[in-house]
């Protein structure tokens, strides 16, 4: 992800965002999930070529992971779990958290424009968005791999 | 010559790479992984939940729910592995169940390394040989006495982290982050959670604390020493330590120096307030 890109994303995380109820609408999010599971199960040709595929892709995962001689443990490749991968990210605390990033890269960026020559405020905008590009990066690796 | 050679091959092909291998992908309120020195291999058992299923290819073998899908087992599996074990762990939750996913524990131990991944839950990873690599979307994570390096991420919930030989890295967004008695120095960046660096600290080692708002708090223990260099909102910095020599007082940088000043701390917030003191 370069830098135009992470810029669009933590707008759309700022624009998107807001601010959670006191209580999550779970009840929604499981009809949803729930209809969504109603559809996948009246599809059963789409079940059985996702199962091909998680069969595949197991496949050449345990083989590229098992082989391996480095010490550096190698990512799972794991069928997918639709509906896991839903909840994590409808989830409102991933939106909120989300916005947090979005709110930090903003007030770092507005730091670092009041104070253009310190470097402080340089590279504190530099951790936010490296924090930011991070966790981007785990919810895209959670959601795929559950 | 011919030998090295052969050598050289086999390495390559992981063919003397002999250390167990056990991948675990299950979805329980309970897990628990033990590493044992006996010479029983892999063994897996479940209480008030189908036995789960045991595959072995090679030096690996995988542990799997007998059916596998969205819904969450109430019931434990207890795993036991050889302590030389690499243990690839993913805990699968999911909203979809009366939420049961915060309830899920997890406890791995005594094992050579842990690679764990999951969307919420508690675990709790102790007593690991080499390295510790931990995700969580939403669950905590609690890393205790760890010979190796530690790199572990929660985006909304807590990582706690103490006793570790080798180099930290951790990370959050809302989570608190607590690092106790670190040898190797670390990272930390939150961005509105707190940091909490306590205990030990190692002469010449870093340890970098970075929050966007949140807390640092430094409560470092008796005898230890650290030259804490502090960038924040100076009406926030807190300075509780007996005989700390601070230089720049009132102004945003600000260095202070506790005990020996052995060890380096950078201990950095946009907008949140530093506390130091001795634990």
């Amino acid at each position: 992800m370069n830098d135009s890109e992470l810029d669009e994303l933590l707008a759309r995380y700022a624009k998107d965002y807001n601010v959670p109820p006191a209580n999550p609408p779970l009840d929604e999010i499981r009809e949803r999930v729930h209809a969504s599971r109603s559809a996948r199960r009246s599809r059963p040709w789409i079940a059985g070529g996702i199962l091909a595929a998680a069969a595949a892709m197991l496949a050449i995962g345990f083989q590229l992971t098992s082989d391996s001689g480095v010490s550096r443990p190698q990512p799972l490749q794991i069928a997918v779990d639709t509906n896991t991968v839903r909840s994590a990210i409808e989830d409102p605390r991933t939106q909120t958290a989300n916005a947090a990033l979005a709110s930090a890269v903003e007030s770092a960026q507005a730091a670092l424009n009041e104070n253009p020559e310190d470097t402080y405020y340089r590279e504190h905008l530099e951790a936010m968005r490296e924090n930011a590009k991070r966790f981007r990066a785990i919810q895209q690796h959670l959601s795929e791999a559950m | 010559m011919i030998a090295a050679i052969l050598l050289g091959a086999l390495a390559q092909t992981g063919l003397m790479n002999a250390a167990p291998r056990v991948e675990i992908i299950v979805a329980a309120t309970s897990v628990v992984v033990i590493g044992s020195n006996s010479a029983r291999g892999v063994t897996a058992s479940a209480t008030g939940i189908p036995q789960p299923v045991i595959a072995s290819s090679g030096t690996t073998t995988t542990i799997t729910d007998r059916s596998p899908g969205t819904r969450v087992l109430r019931g434990t599996y207890e795993i036991v592995v050889p302590a030389s074990a690499t243990v690839y762990l993913r805990v699968r939750c999911t909203l979809t169940e009366n939420d049961p996913c915060p309830n899920a524990t997890v406890r791995v131990t005594g094992v050579k390394q842990v690679v764990y991944e999951s969307t919420d839950g508690r675990a709790t990873i102790s007593d690991i040989s080499g390295d510790v690599n931990a995700t969580s979307l939403h669950g905590s994570v609690s890393i205790l006495r760890v010979a190796g390096s530690v790199d572990a991420a929660s985006q909304t919930n807590a990582i706690n982290v103490s006793n570790a030989r080798g180099r930290v890295v951790v990370r959050s967004i809302t989570g608190m982050i607590a690092l106790e008695s670190l040898m190797a120095g670390a990272q930390a960046t939150n961005t509105t959670g707190e940091i909490k660096l306590s205990g030990a600290v190692t002469g010449g080692a870093r340890y970098e604390l970075t929050t966007d708002v949140g807390q640092i708090r430094l409560y470092l223990a008796d005898g230890a020493g650290a030259t804490i260099d502090v960038n924040a909102n100076p009406d926030a910095v807190r300075v509780r330590t007996q005989g700390a020599r601070s230089t720049g007082n009132g102004e945003r940088r600000r260095t202070v120096v506790v005990g020996n000043g052995s060890a380096r701390v950078s201990a950095r917030t946009l907008s949140g307030g530093v506390d130091i003191g001795r634990r």
